[in-house]
C-alpha cells in the first residue's frame, strides 16, 4: 500500500471548510453587511411592530389630521413621522406595513422559487419530452401579460394577504424555471454526474445531493430579485387599489393614500417610497452578497 | 496464446452504438456508428489500452461498458454473465470509472471524503461505521494524507483531485478500472504520476484495467495489450510490444509514425495522401481507412475486412487476410 507515490503538496496547511471561508468572505463583503443589516432591520420591524409602534396604526382622530413630522415647524416627538389624512401616527403604520411588505414578498419568493425551481430541474434533467413540457408552460406563462391577470385574479379572489401572495408566485415563477433549467443542464455536462450514475445513485440522489447544490446559488440570486419585484408589484397592486385593502397599512397603500397631498405634505409619499427603495436595494444586496461568499470558487 | 487459458472478466461480442441524428424532412435520417462491430475479450488483472484518434468511438465504449450508454446491438458478458442481467449496485461493485477531467469528475460542493465515499454510501447507505475507515483507506491507496479529507475539490491541485477520482473508484474494491483519458487533463509532470498510481495500483490490487487514451507514448509504457480503434472498428488488437514494435495495419504504422521523438532534429514522417479524418456519418465503403491508406487496393474500398489473426496480433486488413489462415472465432 505504501508504494504509492505520495501526492507533492507536502506543505502542512489546513483547508477551511466552506463556512468558515464564507464567513471570512463575508468579514470584508461591505454589499452583503449593508444589505443583511437592512433586511434584518425591516424582519426586526415587522416582527416587533406592536412593541415598537408608537400609536396604534388604525386608530383615527379627526382633530390631528396632517400633523407634520417632528422635523417640520410644529412637529412634535408624539408623531415622529406626523399623521394622514385620517390622523393615524404615520411612523406605526410604516411598521406595520413592514409586516405586510416582508410577509409578500417573502411569501411571493419562496413559493414560486418552489415551483420554479421542480420544473426547472425536471426539465433540465430529464431532458425530452418532461423538457418539453416544462418549456412550454414556460412560454404559456411568458406569453401572458402577468399584471393584468394580476389584477383580474386579485378582484376575483379579492386583496387579503394570502390571494395577493399565492398570486404573486404564480406570476414569477417562469425565472426560476428557466435558470433553474439551464443550470441543472449545465452541471449535468459535469463529469461527477456520470460518476454519481456509475455508482448507482438514484435519481433523487443525484437531483437533491449533486444538483441542488450545485444549482442553489443561482436560484439565490433569483430569490433576491424576484422577492423584490413582489414588494413592486405589491405596493402598484396596493397603490392601483387592487392590493391589500385599506386600512391595512401596507407600503403600497401609504403611497397610494398619500397622492392626493403630494404637493402639499410631500414626505408623506416619499417616506414609505424611500422604505420600498431602500429594502428592494438591500434584498438585492443581500442575494448578491450571499452568492459571492459561498460559492466554492469566491468570487470578488 | 496463453492469455487464451485465462478467464476473460469482461467478453464483448459484436457491439454496435448507433446515435440517430434527428430525422430530416425528406430522405432518411442520419445516422452515426460511434462503435460499429466490437468484439474484444478483456483478460482478468490485464492492462488494456484502447487507442485511436478523437471521434472513432473509443469513449462511446467506455461509456457502454459503464452503463452510461445503452448499446444498440450486441452483447457484453461480465464474468460470464450478460451485463444487463446485473443491477445497477451490483455493476457499480465491479465496474468503476476513472474520467478525463478531474475538474469536473469531482462535486465542488462536497468535501474529498463525502466524494470518495460516494460509492460506499450509495451502496450500503448513509452512517455505516466503517466508511470513515474505507475512506482513509482509499486516500492512503492513491498516497493522499489524512488531512486532504476535509478539503473540497476547489482547494486541490489537478493532480491530487486526479487521486481524489481514483480513490474515489477504488473504495468499493472494483474488479474493473475503466480510465477514460485519466491524465489527459493534467500536466506533463503530473500525468508521469498520475499513470504509475494507475499501474502500481492494478499490480497491487490485481485489477483489471481498461486504458483509453489517444496518447500512444502513454499506451506504450503502460499497457500489456493494445487495441486501435479506427472509426468504430477495432483494426489491430495484440500484445503491446507487437503492435508497437511491428505494426501491421497501416493505420497503426500512422499513428505510430506520428509519436513526436525525444530529438528535436528529428522530423515527423507526414503521411502523404491524408485526406484527413472521413465524416462519420457517412463513413467510406468497405475498410473505412482505405482512403487515407497509401497501400489501398481495389478490394479495400468494397469489403470489410474481418479482425483476423496474422502471428502474435489480430489486424483487420486485406494486406494480411491473404497470409491467414486462422479465423477469430466470433
Amino acid at each position: 500500500m505504501a508504494s504509492a507515490p505520495t501526492a507533492t503538496n507536502t506543505q502542512e496547511m489546513d483547508y477551511p471548510s466552506p463556512w468558515q471561508n464564507a464567513w471570512e468572505r463575508s468579514k470584508t463583503h461591505i454589499g452583503l453587511q449593508i444589505g443583511f443589516s437592512i433586511v434584518l432591520l425591516a424582519a426586526l420591524a415587522a416582527i416587533f411592530a406592536p412593541l415598537i409602534a408608537p400609536a396604534d396604526p388604525y386608530a383615527q382622530s379627526l382633530t390631528s389630521r396632517l400633523l407634520p413630522a417632528v422635523w417640520q415647524p410644529n412637529g412634535s416627538w408624539d408623531h415622529i413621522l406626523g399623521t394622514d389624512a385620517y390622523g393615524r401616527d404615520v411612523l406605526s403604520r410604516l411598521l406595520y406595513g413592514t409586516q405586510v411588505t416582508m410577509i409578500v414578498g417573502f411569501g411571493a419568493a419562496v413559493v414560486s422559487g418552489i415551483v420554479g425551481s421542480v420544473l426547472g430541474i425536471l426539465g433540465g434533467y430529464f431532458g425530452g419530452k418532461v423538457d418539453a413540457v416544462v418549456i412550454f408552460l414556460i412560454n404559456v406563462k411568458l406569453a401572458m401579460p402577468g399584471v393584468l391577470i394580476a389584477l383580474s385574479l386579485v378582484s376575483i379572489f379579492g386583496g387579503s394577504l394570502i390571494s395577493i401572495t399565492v398570486i404573486l408566485a404564480l406570476l414569477f415563477w417562469d425565472r426560476f424555471a428557466v435558470v433553474a433549467r439551464t443550470a441543472t443542464q449545465q452541471v449535468c455536462a459535469n463529469e461527477y454526474i456520470a460518476a454519481a450514475e456509475c455508482v448507482g445513485a438514484s435519481r433523487t440522489w443525484i437531483i437533491f445531493r449533486e444538483i441542488l447544490p450545485n444549482i442553489a446559488n443561482q436560484i439565490i440570486i433569483i430569490g433576491s430579485l424576484e422577492m423584490a419585484i413582489a414588494i413592486l408589484v405589491e405596493a402598484a397592486l396596493s397603490f392601483l387599489g387592487l392590493g391589500i385593502q385599506p386600512p391595512t397599512p401596507s407600503w403600497g397603500i401609504l403611497v397610494s393614500e398619500a397622492r392626493a397631498f403630494m404637493f402639499l405634505k410631500p414626505h408623506l409619499i416619499v417616506i414609505p417610497g424611500m422604505a420600498i427603495f431602500i429594502l428592494v436595494i438591500g434584498i438585492n444586496l443581500l442575494g448578491d452578497g450571499i452568492r459571492d461568499v459561498t460559492a466554492p470558487q469566491g468570487r470578488n | 496464446m496463453e492469455q487464451n487459458n485465462q478467464k476473460a472478466a469482461l467478453q464483448v461480442r459484436d457491439l454496435s452504438v448507433t446515435f440517430s441524428l434527428g430525422k430530416k424532412l425528406f430522405g432518411p435520417s442520419s445516422k452515426l456508428h460511434a462503435v460499429n462491430g466490437v468484439s474484444l475479450d478483456v483478460f482478468r488483472g490485464e492492462f488494456l489500452s484502447i487507442v485511436g484518434e478523437s471521434g472513432c468511438g473509443k469513449s462511446t465504449f467506455a461509456k457502454v461498458l459503464l452503463g452510461l450508454q445503452k448499446p444498440t446491438s450486441g452483447a457484453i458478458d461480465l464474468n460470464g454473465r450478460p451485463l444487463a442481467s446485473y443491477s445497477r449496485l451490483e455493476i457499480a461493485r465491479q465496474i468503476q470509472p476513472v474520467f478525463q477531467d478531474p475538474y469536473s469528475s469531482l462535486n465542488p460542493r462536497k468535501s474529498v471524503a463525502a466524494n470518495v465515499a460516494l460509492p460506499l454510501i450509495v451502496g450500503k447507505g448513509e452512517g455505516s461505521a466503517d466508511i470513515r475507515g474505507s475512506v482513509q483507506k482509499a486516500l492512503d491507496l492513491v498516497g493522499l494524507s489524512r488531512k486532504h479529507a476535509g478539503a473540497y475539490p476547489n482547494q486541490l491541485s489537478g493532480g491530487q483531485r486526479q487521486r481524489v477520482a481514483i480513490a474515489r473508484a477504488l473504495i468499493t474494491r472494483p474488479g474493473i478500472l475503466i480510465c477514460d483519458e485519466p491524465t489527459s487533463a493534467l500536466d506533463v509532470s503530473v500525468q508521469a504520476q498520475i499513470l504509475n498510481l494507475l499501474q502500481n495500483l492494478g499490480r497491487e490490487l490485481n485489477i483489471t484495467c481498461i486504458f483509453i487514451s489517444h496518447d500512444l507514448s502513454v499506451v506504450k509504457h503502460m499497457s500489456k495489450r493494445v487495441a486501435v480503434m479506427y472509426l468504430g472498428r477495432i483494426v489491430e488488437l495484440g500484445a503491446a510490444e507487437d503492435v508497437f514494435n511491428r505494426p501491421r495495419h497501416p493505420y497503426t504504422k500512422m499513428l505510430i509514425g506520428s509519436i513526436l521523438p525525444a530529438d528535436p532534429g528529428k522530423k515527423l514522417s507526414i503521411p502523404t495522401n491524408d485526406g484527413g479524418f472521413p465524416d462519420p456519418t457517412n463513413p467510406p465503403p468497405g475498410c473505412h481507412f482505405s482512403p487515407r491508406c497509401d497501400q489501398a487496393m481495389e478490394v479495400c474500398s468494397k469489403v470489410k475486412p474481418d479482425l483476423l489473426r496474422d502471428e502474435a496480433v489480430e489486424v483487420a486488413c486485406h494486406l494480411y487476410s491473404g497470409t491467414s489462415t486462422q479465423r477469430l472465432a466470433s
